[in-house]
């Protein structure tokens, strides 16, 4: 699978389905500042990577593929769940992504402008979850070239 | 010399040195539920969330570890 930009896919979400996303990202950063305010930065810095949003995503992503392939009349559990197991494996490949954003903040937010060091941070969280993606994709070709 | 935000800046330096134990123990919770998902395919919100007990003891386990 290639990473690109697919607009049409926000067609085909409803407007509860961000709405919920956007609810649960929300409770959890209300959830992460009052855990820094009452137990310090260190405990509550954790949770910044809480999985908040990936129970309910991934519950929509079984939904559609379901939807979708009950239209052709299949039963698509087996499918739906395989597509939530590929959820799960970018997300794993973010967070590699989030390991180096923190890394490049607590290294350099002290000494330099904090919206550079932001802006680098997120750039290279992006870069390396794609070059991650990119080369799964590529090391998977070659053996399946191979078998 | 100190310049007037050098303190939210170290309280956010802070916070993010323990978002990368966050993050690890994302990295872990994501493997699980992209293994249990593969294999069983169990339904979705069943492991997401269950598996979110993963997440809170290899955070915890980390900063019991490195961070306290």
């Amino acid at each position: 699978m290639v990473i690109k930009f697919k607009l049409s896919a926000l067609r085909r979400t409803r407007w509860y389905e961000i709405v919920l996303r956007f609810l649960f990202g929300g409770l959890a950063t209300i959830a992460t500042g009052i855990i820094a305010k009452l137990y310090g930065p260190v405990t509550g810095g954790l949770f910044l990577a809480f999985p908040a949003i990936f129970p309910a995503t991934a519950t929509l992503v079984e939904k559609h593929v379901k939807e979708k392939k009950k239209k052709v009349h299949i039963d698509g559990v087996n499918r739906s769940r395989s597509a939530v197991a590929l959820e799960a494996r970018g997300t794993a490949m973010g967070s590699v992504g989030l390991v180096l954003f923190g890394l490049l903040l607590w290294r350099f937010l002290v000494d330099r402008p904090a919206w550079l060091v932001v802006l680098a941070a997120s750039l290279a969280w992006l870069i390396t979850s794609i070059v991650l993606w990119e080369l799964r994709r590529l090391i998977r070709g070659r053996f399946s070239t191979f078998s | 010399m100190t310049s007037p935000n050098s303190g939210l800046s170290s309280y956010a330096a802070t916070e993010a040195r323990s978002m990368i134990a966050g993050a690890l123990a994302m990295l872990v919770y994501a493997s699980l539920v992209l293994r249990v998902m593969f294999k069983y395919k169990p339904p979705a919100l069943l492991v997401s969330t269950y598996l979110i007990a993963a997440w809170l003891v290899t955070s915890f386990g980390l900063w019991f570890l490195v961070l306290r």
